[in-house]
This record gives structure tokens, C-alpha cells and sequence, in this order.
């Protein structure tokens, strides 16, 4: 590896350890600098390869990250809305950070705390959620809006979750490709090959060991054209495939037996209540839960009750040793209840699932279904890809909790060749059973220290409860949510940090309990909503609406939603500021934490987030009550914090570092608990400015010593993977029994057109794809980016083009390159792209790249170029978590 | 004395760009003309059902038998003692000999226009400075700092591999030997030292 220094031509160069910040992925980088005219200038960005995510590679988005540092477009000091103007039209004036901040303070002054909301896109997420977390609890704001949720990983993931137990910050499964030797994408480019690094770095190795890669897409993305096996399944119906593939894997046997009867809840034992819900047969402690559950007992040859939570079957609640039945003996009784075990549920519901079903729904043969089922289950290990992005259809959720399942029954959870949980989640989780164990509860941990599903059912009983604040009064998501319910309207189970009701509360449409609640203030740190939500249109009514007092916006570039801010708080870019904390390294199964270290001087007047925060809850005379939270969130010695926030005010320094000081001290403290051997926070800080991270525990130490659920129960209800799901039985218990609810299996067709599902498309009709290019993030503004830009050019037909079987485009005399009209046939909205003719698609089907069509002038290199695929979009969720179904539409093609 | 070259495996190009945007960065290439020392051909074979996508990483050949030099008039393009192909800034006039010699389309003109956005980009730092004819030198700088061309550095997904093709140890040699890895348009004589690995 490099020294940090070494000379050359241009002068010293410096490397310094950071972390991309073009995706969520959290990719460790080191910056490389020199000094031009005594200025130091970023020259060149590198992978950090002492990096276990990334392994010193970086892709082109990575690389370019420097021309956003040195973008002319950036927002360069505060800005303030010049009075009479409207939001929307750009028509600002330079103010101080005072009178910014003051300005702020004045309008959040007059409106009530739940009258406010923040919103953050994916860099609040990952890096600040330890600073928002505490603003909002400290100020006694209820509301959050968090784009990476519904218009994102929350179908993605949640689905996932509800087996695995798995809901972090980085809730993203790592699949250890390269140690598979079997793998099965669907629905998603975006995450190996288009491009989050840490997977494409294990995706390449795996194609280089001979794994054999299925790709279900109905085009040839480039994920697809790096298979063995392109299937173009025809959009929204793979769910329909992994129900046939599980009907196969079940009746061909090919599951591995001993790890699903031990690890998971296939053999509890289950019955059919009066309304037909399938139901476990437990016993409920004093709080309600479950304290134990019941298999049925090979050795004793009785029903035994097994501890409510745990990570293996092994042992009865009396702590004998057992031999749980994956079928139970017919005609078995508990309770008055006739049981089954959920493994016998499985394979009855999965009856009709068969491949000729699902061949007629997915437009692939029967033969290759059963086929790719049986290699699946033959080759060990197998791996399906768990999916990353997936607001698109109503069943999303659900196919990623099948997805989730197949990979347990083939045992591949937590191992090599498998879905691997990162290091610190494994941290969390051992702490977490620690406390359970020792009778010391978890009941004072805060939210962002518990494992997976234990964060988020904190999270729900900070934002969904009412009794959780001063004012008595929860998210307005939750609000809008429990009064749809009242009223007998679609809602939405878990509308957490969702944007619903959203518009009804900026409108004055919405009451809760009998008085109005209302949103008129905004605070958003690094979001898009204008791109990133659907429509365009919502969010640009809600933002200019005359009823909203307060449009503020941290960001770095003049987005399409700094537009309608009436203040800009402009933010250091990543390469100009150190981050306030350490975070862990993203999905990464090692155990260690790394930070952004500042490579430049900042090159305008600009200031990070944390400061921002601190100002404004100074402002609002809550300074030490907030940090106060942050430490408490972020594990900080808060004595020690308030002396460096002190200090730093005073010599006039940014206060972020003063976190990042404390948190170094922090670390040390804890590296000693994790490893035995404390360290002090300058030796912390000299790690990590020397290597970008501070490795605690390496990934096969973790795997060995807290598998889970090998060693330690994963954070579902259960501590077991989770087959058949309670979450989903207690939506149905409320909501009836729907197949969407189905706590065992249920399919849920995707609905393209409120007319009578008709045997065909009309002849200009294509149902509508969408999805991420390797060179720019989901509507992000690092389109704006020049070399980003010029890499995308010779490439702008497949990169921004829509994308249009060329025979079908025959048919309709349409040629590439040609300018068209693109018509949402079930919504009603209308963009123009240029077409793309190829044979790389399905004739039934369009596909749109999502990241371009910006409308900001304000933006010069991406201002204007592309397809808004956020004006395409209808408001449309599903119950669950609000996320967005924006697949679920068919469009017109025509000429203009 | 070494005899670099370079492997790379279409098995797993995914056309994410991340080498052109490494090349550009790393060797201030005119990215704001549309012009890269490396870029990544992305091409359709067949008809639906049967298409497949070709992603074809190009980039010079260094070829032993070299068709740009014999073309140049003024020596500005030289073979160095380890099999690099470069041009001499200074030296060349700009003829474009050499560029429609190359049967690789690997060369390109660094234009009067291209030096000035590069002074105003890269100020001090500006490592061309003024006008020829510019093609990749596998990162000659940074082999001398025993480094792996920026291309190389960067691909996510170990496309490139890159090293001394006499060295019998190296994976370039293994691959070029065995035969895995062969060479574009062989029957041009050309004896390239950039061999592909089919998908």
C-alpha cells in the first residue's frame, strides 16, 4: 500500500482516507491531493484497499466525485428567498449564516413542533440519523420523511426483513457471490452492475470461479448480459416464478433439512383460526407475546414447547435436548385445535403454485421454471440475490420475503456462499441477547442500537405513538394512517417515515383526534423529493403551497427542490468536510469503523449539517438537550462533548469536529470492549487517518463466533428465520385474511390497468420498466457531474434513451433515435424521451434509465437533458409501507 | 526490462465506465471533448430472444509491430525499452499519421482547445500543456511508482489485469500462454499486447 505522502511532479501528495458518498453503499476511498498556486486541490479519488467492501476498486461515479466538489453550479453561500417572490422561480439573495439561521429559527418559532417536518435523502440516512434522531425527539418534532424508504429500499428490503430480522441502517444483505456456485437475480441491476462496488467486486470473482448466474429481467441489462442464463420474464410476474420454484423445491425434497428444522419456524406447530388465518400455537406471557412455541417431538413422539426466543430447536423450554418434526402426524391436536406444523402449511398453500402455472403468468416454459429450481436446490451453495431497490408492484414485499425464504430453506443464511449480515448488525445482536440473558432488558437502549427488527419496531413506537411525545400527537404518516383506518379507507400498515397524508396535512384537509394537524415547515438535508418521490407534481404543490411558512434545504447543488426553498444552507461537499462520527463499514460483515476525513479546505462558505442542527436548536434554546441526545444516540461521553462543543465555539472552529473528537474517544473505549485492549482517541484518529478504518473484528470471526443464527437468534420476534411471518398475521388479524397479508403464501398479481385484466396489450401498449444506469445515482444531481456526463454520451441511447423492441418499433414505424411521446394509459400523465430501438428487450415491454430529466437551469450540465421519470409517475402505494407501485401502469408509444 | 500487457476477462465487464472515468481523471484526459484514451464499446449480436449484449473494454493494443510508429515522420512515437507505445508531446506536429494508421482507433487529437480547458481545470497541475496526438501509456508514471494503470486500479469487477506478459509467475503471461486470452484481429500482423478472455 501507499505512504500517505510521497513527492512527485505537480508537488506533495497527500492521500486521505474517506468514504464515497455517491450511493449508499458507504465505499471506503482514498483522496488523493496536491498543491496547485499553495492551494491544495483534490486531484484523483481511489478505491481504499484496505477496504474489506470494496477492496480498493471505486466505480466511475466514485471517481468522478471530485468534479461535484469543484462543480460551478454549487451553492456557495447561504441564500435567502427574496421577499414576493415565489417558490419555484430561483430568486435568491446572499445572507449570512446568522441571518439564515435566524430567519429559520423565527418561522419554526410560530408554528407548533408536529408542524414541521424533516425530510432527509440517503446522506442524512447513513451518516446523520444519530443527529436527526435527537433533533426531532429534542425539538418535539414527530416527523421524518426519509427517501430512501418509499421510493426505495423499503419494499426492498422489508420483505427480506420480515424472515431474516434483519432493519438496520445498512439493512442491505451482502450476498457472498463469490463463494456461491449458484445465483439467481431478479429485479435488480441496480446493485451489482449498476453499480454498487462492494457487490460488483464479489460478482466479478464469482464469474471468475465458474458460479452459474440466472438473471430474470425483461431486458439485457448489464447485469443480464454477465449471466449464463438470460431469462426475460415478462414484467412483475418473477414472484409468480419463486412460487413455482418453491412448490418445486418442496416436493422435490431439495431444502436442507436439518438447518430448517433447527433455525427456523418451519416446524412450530400451527392451526386454521375461525376466519381462516393461519396461526401459531403458542402461549402468550403477561405482556401479550409469545412465551414459548410448540413442535412436535421426534424423540418423545409428544408436542413439546420450545423457548419463545432462541436461535435453534434444539431444546425444549425444560431444556431437554429434542429432535423437532418438519410434518407433523396427522390428526395431531393442541389446545382444541387441530395443528400442523408451518412447514405443512407451506406445502399445501404452495399446491397450485406449480411451474405450469407459473409459466402461463411468466411467460417462461414450465420445464425451465422446474429446471432452475432444481439446479438451485441441487447446487450448494445457492444463492439468490436479495434485491435492493424495489418500489414497484403492489407484491414486492412479498417476493422478497420469497426470495428470503428460498435462501433459508437451502441453509444459506450467514454463510459462506450465501446472505451474509454485517458486522456491526452481528455486534447489536450479540449485545441485545446479552442483555435478555442477564435479565437487563433492552428497554433503555436506544433505538439505533438494537438489532435489525428491533430498530424498527422502536422507530414505529417513537413516530406511531402518540403517548411517545409532549404534545401527544404522532407522525402525521401514522395520523393520516390510523384516521383512513377509522374510516374504513385504504391505509397502510407501517407508513414510517412516509410521506402519506402528507399533502392533505399541507392543504388543511386532515384532522387528527378532532383537531387540525397540519405540516408548514420543512427541513430537508440532502433530499430530492421533487426527483426521488412520485409525482413531481405532489411534492411540487406541497413545497409552493401558500399554507407552508418554511422551505429550508441543506444540499450541496441547486436540485429541482432547493427551487422552492426559501433558505439554502449551503453543505460542505463529502471531500471538504470530516464526518461528525464513525460509522461502521456499511454491509460489510467485518466488524470496524471508518469516517470522511476532510481532503480540501472547503472551497466556499459552507458549513456541514451538524453545525446547521446544533445552530438551529440553539436558536430554539435546546442546544444541550440535543447534544445531549447525540451523545446518548451516538454512544458519546456527553460531559466530554459539551466541554468540545464549548471549546470549538469558542475559537470559532466547526462544531462537527468537536463530535468527531469525542467520538474518536468513544471508539477507543469501545474498540477495549470488543477486542480487550482500549485504546486512546489520538490512536484512533492516527488509524484512521492512516489506513480510513479501524478494524475491530475480521468477517470469519464474526461468522464463527456470532452466526446467526448459527450462534445467537436473529432479531425477528422469534430469534428464528422466519418462514411463516407473525408480522404479516397481525396485519391480516386487522385487515383480513388477503393473500397481500398471507403470514404463509399468497400471490398477489400485479394490476397495470383498473380496466378487467385483458388477455392483451392493445397494439401501441407496453407495460413500463425502469431502472438505474452504472454512471449516475436514481435521480440524483450528480447528473450534473461533466465527466459523468461525457462518459454517458457515446453511450446516451442505452444509458438515456427509452428503451423499445426494434421489431415493435417496426410496427409502429418508429425509429431510434426519434423523439416520442410516452403516455401513463392508466394515470394519465405524459413525457417525451428519445427512443432507443434494440432486440435487448421483451416486445411487450419499455424501459426508461430513471436517473436524468432534471428541470433545474439552475443545474448546467444536467438542466434540462433526459426523461423526468418522475412525471410519468402516479401517486400510488401499497399497504404496507407506503411504498411506491410505479411499475403498475402500461404506456402509449407515439411520434412527435 | 518488462514486456507489459494486459489481460482483459469480458466475462465480467459490466460497462459500468468506472475505467474511463479512472483514465480521465488520472491522466486529465479531454472527458469535456468527448475524447478518452479508454472507453467501453456496449454492442447488440442477434435477435430477441437470442441477443446478447457485448461489452467490449478497448483501449491501444501496444502492439509489437507497430503500425503508428512506422506512420509518425517525426519520431514522435517511440517504443519504450518495457513495450510501452508513447507519443512525445513535444515532437508531434499534429499530422495524424499515426491515428489513421491504427487499426484499433486507439489515438486521438489532444487539440489546441483541450489544453486550454485543461489549464483551466488543472491550472499548475496541467501535464499535457500543449497539442499532439494523446493515446494511453498504461500509466507509465505510475508503473514507476510500482502502481497498476488507474484503469486497472479501479474495475469493480477485475475486468483489467495488468502485468509483465515474460514474467512466468504473472497471471497476464498464464493467461496470454494458455490460450484463454487471445488477441483482436490477430491476422493484421500487428502482435498486440492486449489480449481478451471471451464472455
Amino acid at each position: 500500500s501507499l505512504d500517505n505522502k510521497s513527492a512527485s511532479a505537480g508537488g506533495m501528495v497527500l492521500w486521505v482516507p474517506s468514504i464515497c458518498n455517491f450511493c449508499s453503499s458507504f465505499c471506503n476511498i482514498n483522496v488523493e491531493t496536491k498543491i496547485e498556486s499553495g492551494v491544495r486541490r483534490v486531484v484523483k479519488i481511489e478505491g481504499n484497499p484496505e477496504s474489506p467492501l470494496n477492496r480498493g476498486k471505486i466505480c466511475a461515479r466514485g471517481q468522478a466525485g471530485l468534479y461535484q466538489t469543484y462543480d460551478p453550479d454549487r451553492l456557495k453561500q447561504p441564500l435567502i428567498r427574496v421577499k414576493g417572490s415565489k417558490r419555484g422561480e430561483w430568486s435568491f439573495r446572499a445572507a449570512t449564516w446568522d441571518e439564515a439561521y435566524n430567519y429559520i429559527a423565527g418561522k419554526l418559532m410560530k408554528v407548533h413542533p408536529w408542524e414541521i417536518t424533516l425530510v432527509g435523502g440517503w446522506t442524512a440516512c447513513v451518516s446523520y440519523m444519530h443527529f436527526s434522531l435527537p433533533f426531532i425527539r429534542t425539538l418535539q418534532i414527530p416527523n421524518i420523511i426519509a427517501s430512501p424508504l418509499q421510493h426505495c429500499v423499503t419494499a426492498g428490503h422489508f420483505g427480506t426483513d420480515l424472515v431474516t430480522g434483519n432493519f438496520n441502517v445498512h439493512d442491505e444483505i451482502l450476498a457472498d457471490f463469490e463463494n456461491a456456485r449458484y445465483i439467481l437475480f431478479s429485479l435488480n441491476n441496480a446493485s451489482v452492475a449498476a453499480i454498487s462496488t462492494a457487490r460488483a467486486v464479489r460478482f466479478g470473482q464469482a464469474r471468475k470461479n465458474g458460479a452459474k448466474v440466472v438473471c430474470l429481467d425483461p431486458r439485457v441489462s448489464e447485469l443480464a448480459s454477465k449471466s449464463d442464463e438470460w431469462i426475460p420474464v415478462k414484467p412483475g410476474t418473477d414472484h409468480a416464478f419463486f412460487l413455482a420454484m418453491l412448490h418445486t423445491l418442496l416436493r422435490e425434497k431439495l431444502y436442507d433439512d436439518s438447518f430448517v428444522s433447527r433455525h427456523t419456524n418451519a416446524p412450530f406447530l400451527a392451526y386454521k383460526d375461525e376466519k381462516g388465518l393461519v396461526c401459531l400455537a403458542t402461549d402468550k406471557g403477561s405482556n401479550g407475546k409469545p412465551s414459548s412455541y410448540c413442535v412436535f417431538d421426534q424423540l418423545g413422539q409428544h408436542i413439546v414447547a420450545v423457548p419463545a426466543y432462541t436461535n435453534t430447536n434444539e431444546w425444549s423450554k425444560g431444556k431437554s435436548p429434542i429432535l423437532p418434526l418438519l410434518h407433523a402426524p396427522t390428526g395431531l391436536v393442541w389446545n382444541g385445535h387441530e395443528v400442523k406444523t408451518v412447514f405443512d402449511f407451506f406445502i399445501e398453500e404452495s399446491e397450485p403454485f406449480t411451474p405450469e402455472w407459473a409459466s402461463s403468468i411468466t411467460d417462461i416454459d414450465a420445464a425451465t421454471i422446474r429446471r432452475i429450481a432444481i439446479e438451485f436446490g441441487q447446487a450448494r451453495p445457492a444463492l439468490v440475490d436479495p434485491g435492493w431497490m424495489g418500489a414497484r408492484y403492489h407484491h414486492l414485499i412479498g417476493q422478497r420475503r420469497l426470495q428470503a425464504i428460498l435462501q433459508t430453506l437451502v441453509g444459506g443464511i450467514d454463510k459462506p456462499g450465501g446472505w451474509l449480515m454485517s458486522g456491526e448488525y452481528h455486534h447489536k445482536a450479540e449485545k441485545f441477547r446479552q442483555n435478555v440473558q442477564n435479565g437487563k432488558g433492552n428497554e433503555n437502549v436506544p433505538p439505533v442500537e438494537l438489532p435489525g427488527m428491533g430498530f424498527a419496531f422502536a422507530l414505529l413506537d417513537i413516530f406511531g405513538n402518540p403517548d411517545a411525545w409532549e404534545h401527544g400527537k404522532p407522525a402525521f404518516s401514522f395520523a393520516w394512517a390510523m384516521d383512513q383506518q377509522k374510516q374504513g379507507k385504504p391505509s397502510v400498515f407501517i407508513p414510517a417515515m412516509a410521506d402519506v397524508g402528507l399533502l392533505e396535512a399541507v392543504r388543511g384537509e386532515f384532522n387528527y383526534k378532532g383537531e387540525p394537524y397540519r405540516v408548514k415547515a420543512f427541513l430537508m438535508n440532502a433530499a430530492n423529493p421533487i426527483r426521488h418521490y412520485f409525482p413531481a407534481k405532489r411534492w411540487e404543490e406541497i413545497l409552493s403551497h401558500e399554507n407552508v411558512e418554511l422551505v429550508v434545504a441543506i444540499d450541496v447543488l441547486p436540485s429541482d427542490t432547493t427551487l422552492y426553498a426559501d433558505v439554502i444552507l449551503p453543505n460542505h461537499t463529502y471531500l471538504e468536510r470530516n464526518e461528525p462520527l464513525l460509522y461502521p463499514l456499511g454491509p460489510s460483515t467485518d466488524l470496524g469503523y471508518t469516517t470522511r476525513l476532510r481532503a480540501i479546505d472547503p472551497l466556499y462558505n459552507t458549513r456541514d449539517t451538524s453545525d446547521m442542527l446544533c445552530e438551529i436548536a440553539e436558536r430554539m434554546g435546546k442546544l444541550e438537550p440535543f447534544l445531549d441526545g447525540v451523545a446518548e444516540y451516538a454512544g458519546l461521553d456527553s460531559e466530554m462533548l459539551r466541554m468540545e462543543i464549548h471549546a470549538a465555539k469558542k475559537a470559532g472552529t466547526p462544531l462537527n469536529e468537536a463530535f468527531l473528537k469525542s467520538a474518536y474517544v468513544s471508539m477507543g473505549k469501545f474498540a477495549g470492549h470488543v477486542r480487550g485492549k482500549e485504546m486512546t482517541g489520538s490512536e484512533v484518529e492516527a488509524i484512521i487517518r492512516k489506513k480510513g478504518m479501524l478494524m475491530l473484528r475480521d468477517a470469519a470471526t464474526v461468522l464463527k463466533e456470532s452466526n446467526m443464527p448459527g450462534k445467537i437468534p436473529v432479531p425477528t420476534i422469534s430469534g428464528r428465520l422466519e418462514l411463516y411471518s407473525p408480522v404479516l398475521a397481525s396485519f391480516a388479524d386487522t385487515a383480513g385474511v388477503q393473500p397481500i397479508f398471507n403470514p404463509v403464501l399468497g400471490y398477489v398479481p400485479r394490476v397495470v390497468s383498473d380496466r378487467l385484466e385483458k388477455p392483451s396489450l392493445d397494439a401501441n401498449e407496453f407495460y413500463f420498466t425502469y431502472g438505474k444506469v452504472p454512471v449516475v445515482s436514481h435521480a440524483s444531481t450528480n447528473s450534473n457531474n461533466p465527466i459523468l456526463a461525457s462518459v454517458t454520451r457515446p453511450k446516451s441511447g442505452a444509458f438515456m434513451g427509452l428503451w423499445m423492441n426494434s421489431l415493435r418499433a417496426g410496427e409502429l414505424g418508429l425509429k431510434n433515435g426519434q423523439t416520442v411521446e410516452v403516455t401513463n394509459l392508466r394515470y394519465g400523465p405524459k413525457v417525451k424521451a428519445i427512443l432507443f430501438t434494440t432486440a435487448m428487450i421483451r416486445p411487450d415491454t419499455v424501459f426508461l434509465p430513471s436517473s436524468f430529466g432534471s428541470r433545474s437551469k439552475k443545474l448546467s450540465v444536467a438542466g434540462g437533458k433526459g426523461t423526468p421519470l418522475n412525471e410519468l409517475m402516479p401517486y400510488s402505494i401499497e399497504p404496507i409501507a407506503a411504498s411506491f407501485m410505479s411499475q403498475e401502469f402500461t404506456v402509449s408509444v407515439l411520434p412527435i | 526490462m518488462a514486456r507489459y500487457g494486459m489481460v482483459i476477462d469480458m466475462r465480467t465487464c459490466v460497462g459500468c465506465q468506472a475505467c474511463m472515468v479512472a483514465c480521465a481523471t488520472e491522466n486529465q484526459t479531454p472527458f469535456w471533448s468527448d475524447k478518452f484514451r479508454t472507453h467501453v464499446e456496449d454492442k447488440e449480436k442477434g435477435v430477441y430472444p437470442d441477443v446478447q449484449r457485448i461489452l467490449l473494454p478497448r483501449l491501444c493494443m501496444h502492439c509489437e509491430n507497430t503500425p503508428c510508429l512506422s506512420a509518425c515522420p517525426t519520431g514522435a512515437t517511440s517504443i519504450t525499452k518495457d513495450g510501452i507505445v508513447l507519443v512525445n508531446y513535444d515532437r508531434c506536429i499534429g499530422c495524424y499519421a499515426c491515428c489513421i494508421a491504427c487499426p484499433y482507433d486507439a489515438r486521438y487529437a489532444y487539440e489546441s482547445e483541450d489544453v486550454d480547458t485543461e489549464k483551466e481545470l488543472y491550472g499548475d497541475l496541467s501535464t499535457h500543456g500543449v497539442p499532439h496526438v494523446d493515446k494511453c501509456t498504461f500509466c507509465e508514471h505510475r508503473i514507476e511508482q510500482h502502481r497498476e494503470p488507474a484503469c486497472v486500479t479501479t474495475c469493480p469487477t477485475h475486468t483489467r489485469i495488468f502485468g509483465d506478459l515474460d514474467e512466468r509467475s504473472s497471471a497476464v503471461h498464464k493467461l496470454a500462454a494458455s490460450g484463454k486470452a487471445t488477441a483482436l484481429n490477430q491476422g493484421l500482423g500487428t502482435s498486440p499486447k492486449v489480449f481478451y478472455i471471451p464472455s
